[in-house]
C-alpha cells in the first residue's frame, strides 16, 4: 500500500498528471450533471452521435494540419448538436434514424479523410487514440488544459443558473410551455451545453467510450434516489470518484484511461442496483 | 364574464388541420367539457388554446388578465414521466415557473404557494416521496397541485382521469368541484368519461363530424349528445 | 428506508471526501512543486552543472519504474515543453528502431514507447556514445529491448528549420536480443 501511495506522490510532482486529474474532475462534474437532463429526455445516445461528428471534425482539422483543432470541432459539433436535438424533438422515429445516419456517417467519412489526406505517419495511433482517449488526458497542452477548465466552468455556472428552468423543460415541456416559458431557448441552452462537453470528455474516453461519462453516473444514481436534486447530486459524487480513480488506477496500472473510467462505472452502477433492491425491500 | 372566446377556429398541427368551424365561448366560473371521439381534435384545441400550438385559421380572444400568466394546464402523463426521479415538491414547485421570469432560485413566497397548493390536493404527506412511488391518483393530485401554483383563474385539463381507479376518480372530480364551487375556478376539461359531463359540466364542446356548443341539457338531447351517452353506456356495460 | 438511506449519505459522503482528499493532494503537491525533486532538478539547473549523484545514480527521470501511461505522458510532454527535460539525464526502455534519413543518408536511432492501447507509438532518437558506433553491426537488431540512457538535448539539422530532440552521449543496454515483436 505504501508502495502505491510513494508512487502516485511521485507520479503527482509531473504537472501533466495534475492537470490531468484538475481538468478530469472538472470534466467529469459537467458531464454528470447535464447527464441526468440528457439520460431523463431519452436522449443517452445523443453522446454517442455528437463525438462521432467531433471525431469527423478533429479528422478534417487534422488532415487540413491546423494546430488546434478545438476551434474547429467546437462549432461543427454544437451546430450538429441543435439539429439533432430539434429534429429528435419533432418526430421520434426520424430523430433515432437522423442520430444514426449522422453518427456513422461521421466516423466514416473522419476516418476516410484521414486515411487519404493524413500527413502524420502515425495514422493509426492517431485513430485509434481519439476513438478510445487511451492518455490524451495526460497530454493535453496547456492552452487545452485552460480551454477545457473555462468550458466546464461555463457549462457548470449554466447547469446552477437554469437548474429549476431545466428541471422545469425536462419533467414536462409542454406545461413549461404553457406557463410562458421559452423552453425553446432552453432545449437550445441544453443542446449547446451537451455538444461542448462532448467535446471536452472526448479528452477523458475518447468518442467510442463518452457517452459512458454521460449515462453511468446519472442511471445508477436513479436506482436508488428518487428526488432530482438527490439525483444530480450523486450522480455528481459518482462521476467525480469515478473519473478520480479511473486516472489514478490507470496511470499506476498503465492502463488506457478511458476503458478503466468506463468499467469503473459499470461496477459502480452494479453495486448501485443492489442498493435500490435493498432499498426496495426495506420499504 | 367571458373569458376565452373562439372565431371560426381551426386547429391543426404540421399543416393538417384536426378540426374546424369551432366557435364558443368560457366563461368565468364555468365547468367547461370537451368531448369527442379519439383524435377528433380535442388536446389540440387545447394546445391550441395554451398557445402551444398556433391556430390554423380564426382566432382566440382571451380575456386580459390570462395572458400574463394565470391558467393551469393539467397535461395527459407522458412516458418520461413514469421513471422521472423528482420528489413531490420538486414537481410541484416547478409550477411556480411562469411567475419567476429569469430568477434563477424559488422565492420562500412561491415555497409556500406550493405547500398551500400540497395541502389542498391532500399530497402534503407525500412531498419528500419520488413520484414514480405514487399510484396513478396520487400522481394525478400532484400535477393538479402544480397547475394550481399557475391557475389563479382557469384550468385546463386532458383526460384527468384516464387511468385512474373508480376510488381514484371519484377523489378527482370531488376536488375538481372544489375548485370550481369554492374557489371560482373555471375547469376546461377534455373527457372521455359520461360521468364527467352528466354530473358536473355547466357546458359542452363536443368536436366531430357534427360539432356542437352548449349547455348540458341542450347537449344531452342534441345528435351527437345522444351518440355519446350512448358510445359510453354500450362501453360500461359490456 | 430511512437506515439505508442513512448508510448511503454515509458511503457518498466518505466516497466524496476520499474524493477531496485525492483533489487535496493534488493541489498540496502543486504547492510544493517548488520543494519537489522535479522541480528541485530544474532549480539547480539553474545554478549550474552542480548535480549530486543523489539518487538513481544521477538519473533525473527513470521512465523504467514508471508505467505505460506515465511513459508516455512524460515522453510526449518532452516533446511539447522541452524545456523541463533538456540537459537532465533520462533513462527509458523501449524497443530499438533504426531510421534512415533519406536525404543525409546517415541513420538516426530510436527508442520506441508505445501507449496502453499498443496504437499510439512514439520514439525518441538517441546518440550512443559519441556516436561512432558502425551501423548494423554494432547495433542491436531491431525491435529489441532496450534501456537507453542519455542526456537530452536539442539540436538543428541543417537545411531543416525544426528543432529536433535526441538523447546525447547515452549508454544501451541491451534487454533482450529477440525481437518482441
Amino acid at each position: 500500500m505504501n508502495e502505491i501511495i510513494e508512487k502516485l506522490l511521485f507520479y503527482m510532482e509531473y504537472p501533466f498528471v495534475r492537470h490531468a486529474l484538475a481538468v478530469g474532475v472538472m470534466i467529469a462534474l459537467c458531464s454528470s450533471l447535464l447527464g441526468v437532463t440528457l439520460v431523463l429526455k431519452r436522449f443517452s445516445f445523443i453522446g454517442d452521435g455528437l463525438s462521432h461528428v467531433a471525431f469527423g471534425t478533429t479528422a478534417i482539422a487534422a488532415a487540413a494540419n491546423m494546430t488546434s483543432s478545438l476551434t474547429v470541432v467546437l462549432p461543427v459539433t454544437v451546430v450538429s448538436a441543435v439539429l439533432l436535438l430539434r429534429t429528435g424533438r419533432r418526430a421520434g422515429i426520424n430523430g433515432d434514424a437522423a442520430l444514426a445516419m449522422v453518427s456513422v456517417g461521421a466516423l466514416a467519412g473522419g476516418y476516410l479523410l484521414m486515411n487519404l489526406l493524413s500527413a502524420g505517419p502515425n495514422l493509426s495511433g492517431d485513430v485509434c487514440s481519439t476513438l478510445f482517449g487511451s492518455v490524451s488526458i495526460l497530454t493535453l497542452t496547456e492552452r487545452d488544459m485552460y480551454l477545457c477548465m473555462a468550458l466546464s466552468v461555463a457549462a457548470i455556472a449554466m447547469f446552477l443558473l437554469f437548474y429549476n428552468k431545466i428541471f422545469a423543460v425536462t419533467f414536462d415541456e409542454n406545461f413549461a410551455r404553457a406557463l410562458g416559458e421559452k423552453t425553446d431557448f432552453y432545449n437550445f441552452m441544453i443542446a449547446v451545453m451537451t455538444a461542448v462537453i462532448i467535446v471536452l470528455a472526448m479528452n477523458l474516453a475518447g468518442s467510442l467510450l463518452v457517452s459512458a461519462l454521460v449515462v453511468f453516473p446519472a442511471i445508477s444514481a436513479m436506482r436508488v434516489f428518487g428526488s432530482f436534486r438527490a439525483v444530480t447530486v450523486c450522480s455528481a459524487v459518482i462521476s467525480v470518484f469515478g473519473v478520480l480513480c479511473g486516472i489514478l488506477v490507470s496511470i499506476l496500472a498503465g492502463t488506457p484511461v478511458g476503458s478503466t473510467i468506463a468499467v469503473l462505472y459499470i461496477g459502480i452502477f452494479f453495486v448501485f442496483c443492489g442498493l435500490g433492491k435493498l432499498k426496495g425491500r426495506r420499504e | 364574464m367571458i373569458q376565452i372566446r373562439c372565431r371560426d377556429l381551426s386547429v391543426g398541427y404540421d399543416g393538417k388541420t384536426v378540426a374546424s368551424g369551432l366557435n364558443f365561448e368560457i366563461c368565468s366560473g364555468d365547468y367547461f367539457c370537451i368531448a369527442g371521439q379519439n383524435g377528433s381534435g380535442k388536446t389540440t384545441l387545447m394546445k391550441t388554446l395554451l398557445r402551444l400550438l398556433p391556430p390554423v385559421k380564426g382566432n382566440i380572444l382571451t380575456e386580459k388578465s390570462l395572458n400574463d400568466g394565470g391558467i393551469g394546464y393539467l397535461p395527459q402523463q407522458t412516458p418520461v414521466q413514469k421513471d422521472f426521479p423528482a420528489s413531490v415538491r420538486e414537481i410541484v414547485l416547478s409550477g411556480c415557473q411562469g411567475m419567476r421570469g429569469l430568477r434563477p432560485f424559488y422565492s420562500r413566497i412561491e415555497k409556500a404557494l406550493a405547500e398551500v397548493n400540497m395541502e389542498k390536493m391532500g399530497v402534503h404527506g407525500l412531498s419528500e416521496r419520488c413520484y414514480r412511488e405514487l399510484s396513478g391518483g396520487q400522481q394525478q393530485r400532484v400535477l393538479l397541485a402544480r397547475a394550481l401554483c399557475a391557475a389563479k383563474k382557469i384550468l385546463l385539463l386532458d383526460e384527468p382521469v384516464s387511468g385512474l381507479d373508480p376510488g381514484a376518480t371519484e377523489e378527482m372530480y370531488g376536488l375538481l368541484a372544489e375548485l370550481n364551487k369554492k374557489d371560482d375556478i373555471t375547469i376546461v376539461m377534455i373527457s372521455h368519461d359520461r360521468r364527467a359531463v352528466l354530473d358536473y359540466a355547466d357546458r359542452v364542446l363536443h368536436i366531430g363530424s357534427v360539432c356542437f356548443f352548449g349547455t348540458k341539457e341542450k347537449y344531452l338531447q342534441s345528435g351527437p349528445g345522444r351518440e355519446f351517452l350512448y358510445s359510453q353506456g354500450g362501453k360500461a356495460y359490456e | 428506508m430511512r437506515q439505508i438511506k442513512k448508510i448511503l449519505v454515509l458511503l457518498l459522503l466518505t466516497a466524496a471526501a476520499s474524493g477531496c482528499a485525492e483533489g487535496k493532494t493534488g493541489m498540496e503537491s502543486l504547492k510544493e512543486t517548488e520543494k519537489s525533486a522535479v522541480s528541485e532538478l530544474l532549480a539547480e539547473n539553474e545554478g549550474g552543472e552542480e548535480r549530486d549523484e543523489e539518487k538513481n545514480g544521477g538519473v533525473d527521470f527513470d521512465l523504467t519504474s514508471m508505467s505505460g501511461d506515465m511513459v508516455y505522458a512524460t515522453v510526449y510532454s518532452m516533446m511539447a515543453e522541452p524545456e523541463n527535460y533538456v540537459g537532465k539525464v533520462i533513462r527509458m526502455k523501449g524497443l530499438y528502431y533504426a531510421g534512415n534519413g533519406r536525404k543525409t543518408g546517415k541513420y538516426r536511432h530510436y527508442c520506441l514507447i508505445q501507449d496502453a492501447l499498443a496504437c499510439c507509438t512514439q520514439g525518441l532518437e538517441f546518440v550512443w556514445g559519441d556516436g561512432s558506433r558502425l551501423y548494423p553491426d554494432e547495433y542491436p537488431e531491431e525491435n529489441s529491448e532496450i534501456i537507453v540512457c542519455g542526456i537530452y538535448e536539442s539540436y538543428q539539422n541543417e537545411g531543416d528549420s525544426g528543432t529536433f530532440y535526441r538523447l546525447k552521449n547515452a549508454e544501451v543496454e541491451l534487454e533482450s536480443t529477440e525481437p518482441v515483436r
